[in-house]
C-alpha cells in the first residue's frame, strides 16, 4: 500500500525519514527508518528507539505520542505536544513540594503527578555533610534535577549540580508556587530573548522564578500583590493564543502601572 | 495534575493577603466568580461553570415505580453525585466530596420541599414518577456545593416528562412520548441557590478557590431561594452574629443575579424547544414500530400478565407499545 493511502486511512505507517517529517503531526505508533549515521541522532521526548534483543542491534525509531516532530540544531529530534500531566526524564529541572519527613536519609516530594513518587536524598544539598545539612519542612518549595529514573522506584532528585555548586538549585523561600500546563513550560523556558516570556514580565515586573520541568512555576516579586498578578498573567497566558502574549502583556502593564 | 500537598509559601501568602485584602484570583474580598450556564440538547440538562475551572454537569431523567410506603401520594427524588478521578487526582471511592455535595444538595432540594412531589403521583399509592438527578464534577477549582446547586436547578428547570395517567375504562397506565403529547414541566415551590464563603478571622472570602478552600480553615454555605429566603446554613466553625448577617446579605444580592440569569436562560431554551401543536408535521407519526399480529399477541398478553406486579417502567418503551397498538387499530 502507498504511503500516502496508509495514513488517508489512519493506519500505522512505517519507514518514513526523520528528516522530511520535521513540523508535520505524527501519531503515537509511526515509525522511522534508522537514518544512515544513526550515531549522531539523538531522540528526545515522544521517540523510543526499538532494539533488537536476539543481535543487540537497532531496529526501528517509533513515536509513543501523538505531535509535532520538531529539530534542533545537531540533530535532535523531538515531539511537540500538549498536555496537563508530566513524565519525567533525566536531567529535568522540577520543582517539588515536600510530602513527607522522614526519620530515614529522603525526603520524599510531590512532583504533581499522579504515577511518580519521588524522593531527595537529605545530604543533596550543596555543602552538606551528614552532620551540617539544612532542616526542610513538611511543605517546603525544592527546585531540584532528577538525578536518576529507575523504573519502579522513586524518582531520585538532587539539590547539587555535578560540579558541587547549587546554581539556583534548593529550597525555595516565599513567593507563590503554582500549577500551568506543561506543554507551557517549554515557552517559559526557551533560551531565545525574543520569545522569552520571563525577559518580558521580567522588564515590567522585576521578580524570582524558577519553573520546573513537571508544570509548576514559583513566582517572587517584591510583595504580594505583585506576585499574584505575575502568576495570573501566567495562568492566563497558559490558556491564550501565542499571538495573543503581546496585548495581554501590554494590558499588564497597565495594570501594575495603577497597582504601583 | 495539581500537586496534592499545600506549600508553605502559598499558605503564608493566602493568609497574610487575606487579612490585607488580597485574594489569589486577583479578586476582591467580597467579589464572586463569574458563572456560566449551558444546556444540552436532551430535557433536563444543564452544565455548570464557576470561572476559573469549576465544571459540573447534571442530568435529570424520570421512570415510572411505586412511592414509597410512608408517602404514598407523592413521586420519589433522588439526587447521585460523581466526582471525577481526573478531576481531583483522587481515588474513586476515597473522597469524601460526593457526599458533602449529595448532602447540601439533598438538604436544599429535597428537605426544603423545592420539588413539588405531590404533582408526580400518578395512581395513589402505585404509581408514581420517580425524579432523579445525576451529577458529574468534570473540573474542581472549589465552590463545588454552588455549582452543583445551580447545575441541579437548571437541570430541574428545563426537564419535561410526558405525560402519563390511568385510563378510567380500562385502568391501564397510558404513557403518551416528548413528542406526541403537550410536555408536562416540573413544578418548583421555591428556586434555591448556594453561595460558600471561607472564613479567616472574621473576614469573608467570597467563593473561594481550592487552595483557599484548603488553607482557610472556616467554611460557610448559605442558601438563599429566589425569595430571599434563607433556606440552608452550613458552618464549620461558631462564627459572631454579625458576620453571618454579613455573608447573607452578601449571598441575598448574589443569588439573585445568578437565579435572574438562570431563569432569562431557561425562558431562552424554553422559546426554541417550543413547537405549537398545530405547526407539527401532518400524516402519520414516525415512532413506533410495526410489529406481526403473533408477535402483537404475545405483547400485549405480557402486558397484562406484567400489570400486577409493575415496578420500574420506563415511559418510552411503553409508550411505543401503546403507539404500535393505536396505529394497527387505525390500520
Amino acid at each position: 500500500m502507498d504511503e500516502s493511502d496508509r495514513s488517508n486511512i489512519g493506519m500505522k505507517r512505517a519507514n518514513l525519514d526523520l528528516n522530511d517529517e520535521v513540523g508535520n503531526l505524527v501519531m503515537p505508533g509511526d515509525e522511522f527508518s534508522i537514518p544512515k549515521d544513526s550515531s549522531k541522532v539523538i531522540l528526545g521526548p515522544g521517540l523510543r528507539s526499538v532494539i533488537d534483543k536476539r543481535s543487540n542491534e537497532l531496529k526501528t525509531i517509533i513515536a509513543c505520542k501523538a505531535g509535532l516532530l520538531r529539530k534542533a540544531k545537531p540533530n535532535t529530534f523531538f515531539l511537540e505536544m500538549k498536555t496537563r500531566s508530566y513524565h519525567s526524564f533525566k536531567k529535568d529541572d522540577v520543582l517539588g513540594i515536600i510530602k513527607q519527613k522522614s526519620k530515614g536519609e529522603h525526603y520524599s516530594i510531590d512532583v504533581a503527578c499522579r504515577e511518580l513518587r519521588a524522593q531527595l536524598s537529605k545530604n543533596a544539598f550543596e555543602g552538606a555533610t551528614k552532620r551540617y545539612r539544612p532542616d526542610l519542612q513538611v511543605g517546603d518549595c525544592i527546585y531540584g534535577k532528577v538525578m536518576d529514573f529507575p523504573k519502579d522506584y522513586p524518582l531520585e532528585l538532587t539539590c547539587v549540580q555535578p560540579s558541587g555548586k547549587a546554581c539556583g538549585l534548593g529550597s525555595l523561600n516565599g513567593g507563590h508556587i503554582f500549577h500551568v500546563p506543561v506543554h507551557f513550560v517549554r515557552a517559559l523556558r526557551t533560551a531565545s530573548p525574543k520569545d522569552n516570556l520571563l525577559q518580558k514580565i521580567g522588564r515590567i515586573v522585576p521578580c524570582e522564578t524558577a519553573v520546573g520541568a513537571n508544570g509548576l512555576v514559583w513566582v517572587k516579586a517584591s510583595n504580594a500583590v505583585l506576585t499574584i498578578l505575575v502568576a495570573q498573567l501566567l495562568q492566563t497566558l497558559s490558556k491564550a493564543n501565542p499571538d495573543e502574549y503581546g496585548t495581554y502583556l501590554n494590558k499588564f502593564n497597565s495594570t501594575v502601572r495603577t497597582v504601583v | 495534575m495539581k500537586p496534592k500537598t499545600i506549600a508553605n509559601c502559598t499558605r503564608s501568602l493566602v493568609k497574610g493577603g487575606a487579612k490585607n485584602g488580597i485574594r489569589l484570583g486577583a479578586r476582591g474580598i467580597h467579589e464572586f466568580r463569574t458563572a456560566k450556564i449551558s444546556f444540552g440538547n436532551s430535557v433536563g440538562s444543564c452544565e455548570a461553570v464557576l470561572l476559573p475551572g469549576t465544571r459540573v454537569f447534571a442530568q435529570a431523567s424520570a421512570a415510572i415505580g411505586e412511592p414509597s410506603d410512608s408517602r404514598p401520594g407523592e413521586g420519589a427524588f433522588t439526587i447521585s453525585v460523581w466526582v471525577s478521578p481526573a478531576a481531583t487526582g483522587e481515588m474513586v471511592g476515597s473522597s469524601e466530596k460526593p457526599s458533602a455535595i449529595a448532602r447540601t444538595l439533598e438538604r436544599m432540594f429535597k428537605e426544603n420541599r423545592a420539588v413539588d412531589l405531590e404533582s408526580l403521583c400518578i395512581k395513589f399509592g402505585e404509581l408514581a414518577w420517580i425524579l432523579r438527578v445525576d451529577v458529574h464534577v468534570i473540573e474542581m477549582n472549589g465552590c463545588l456545593q454552588d455549582t452543583a446547586a445551580l447545575a441541579v436547578l437548571g437541570a430541574l428547570l428545563t426537564f419535561q416528562r410526558p405525560q402519563a395517567e390511568i385510563d378510567v375504562n380500562t385502568d391501564e397506565l397510558v404513557v403518551l412520548p416528548l413528542a406526541e403529547c403537550t410536555p408536562v414541566e416540573l413544578h418548583l415551590f421555591h428556586l434555591p441557590a448556594v453561595m460558600s464563603f471561607a472564613l479567616c478571622d472574621e473576614i469573608l472570602l467570597a467563593e473561594p478557590c481550592q487552595e483557599e478552600e484548603d488553607i482557610l480553615p472556616g467554611k460557610l454555605l448559605v442558601g438563599i431561594n429566589d425569595s430571599k429566603e434563607l433556606c440552608h446554613l452550613h458552618l464549620t466553625h461558631p462564627i459572631e452574629q454579625e458576620l453571618l448577617l454579613e455573608a447573607t446579605k452578601l449571598a441575598q444580592a448574589q443569588c439573585l443575579d445568578r437565579l435572574n440569569m438562570l431563569k432569562g436562560l431557561v425562558e431562552e431554551v424554553k422559546t426554541q424547544r417550543e413547537v405549537p401543536i398545530y405547526k407539527r408535521p401532518q400524516g402519520p407519526r414516525a415512532t413506533g414500530t410495526v410489529l406481526s399480529l403473533s408477535a402483537l399477541e404475545t405483547s400485549s398478553r405480557n402486558r397484562s400478565e406484567k400489570k400486577p406486579s409493575i415496578k420500574y417502567l420506563s415511559p418510552l418503551i411503553t409508550a411505543s407499545d401503546i403507539n404500535m397498538l393505536e396505529e394497527l387499530c387505525i390500520l
